[in-house]
């Protein structure tokens, strides 16, 4: 998620529904837990995302998360 | 005292670098060779431009595949959902690199492989254009100077 995440940061989120294109998210993934993307598109069946980071491809960029996966929208950092 | 949860980013490793550029030199390279053809085929009478002409042939249609190689893997392994979405154009655009490719393998026709490159460019465009990295067009420093969309690299500061 660089350069606008880097390890170590604290993320803040907000537990909502309310989610739109380019939103920062947490994500409860089925394979690789808690992950936080930037979303790119949202239709019926769920979230696309993908990270900030355009050197580095992301398998789960090809997958639509189910809303039920989403944990929060992030809303503050430090 | 409140415990913050580790978030992680996610990446896959090895992570595969896809790059455009190859399919342009060989594009380019089936232009050239559609060239130096057709200044021999009218003039094949002894063996040595016969034997030239064979190798000319051959590697034309080497240079059409991994054109048409480079391109498939690209659209096959790199694109995904969002950028189908936002280049739905990326379908057709593929598709029609792989005819005029094959036609550029089916005939001399100089104007077949201007097409190819028209198409390899535009393709590269919207690769770049995915990794949000402008392009610009260049004239490539060797026969047959035709344009190539090129990405506009960053300075290393």
């Amino acid at each position: 998620m660089e350069p606008n995440y880097s390890s170590n940061d604290h993320v803040f989120c907000i537990k909502t529904k309310k989610i739109k294109v380019n939103d920062v998210v947490v994500l409860n993934h089925k394979i690789h837990g808690k992950i936080i993307k930037r979303v790119q598109s949202i239709n019926k069946n769920g979230l696309f995302v993908s990270g900030d980071n355009k050197s580095y491809d992301s398998s789960i960029t090809n997958e639509c998360q189910p809303i039920q996966s989403l944990i929060g929208k992030v809303f503050y950092k430090v | 005292m409140y415990k913050f949860e580790e978030v992680k980013a996610h990446c896959d490793i090895p992570c595969a670098i896809y790059d455009p550029s190859q399919a342009q030199y060989s594009a380019l390279s089936v232009i050239r060779f559609l060239d130096l053809i057709n200044d021999i085929k009218d003039d094949l009478g002894n063996s040595e431009n016969m034997a030239k002409f064979v190798r000319l042939v051959a590697e034309k249609e080497s240079h059409a595949v991994i054109t048409k190689n480079e391109i498939t893997t690209i659209w096959g392994d790199y694109f995904k959902e969002p950028q189908f979405s936002a280049y739905p154009e990326i379908h057709e655009l593929t598709h029609s690199i792989m005819m005029n490719a094959s036609k550029c393998k089916q005939s001399l026709d100089k104007e077949n492989g201007a097409s190819l490159l028209a198409g390899v460019n535009r393709f590269a465009e919207i690769f770049w254009a995915t990794k949000d990295t402008e392009t610009e067009s260049k004239i490539s420093p060797y026969l047959p100077n035709l344009e190539i969309i090129c990405p506009v690299l960053k300075d290393n500061n």
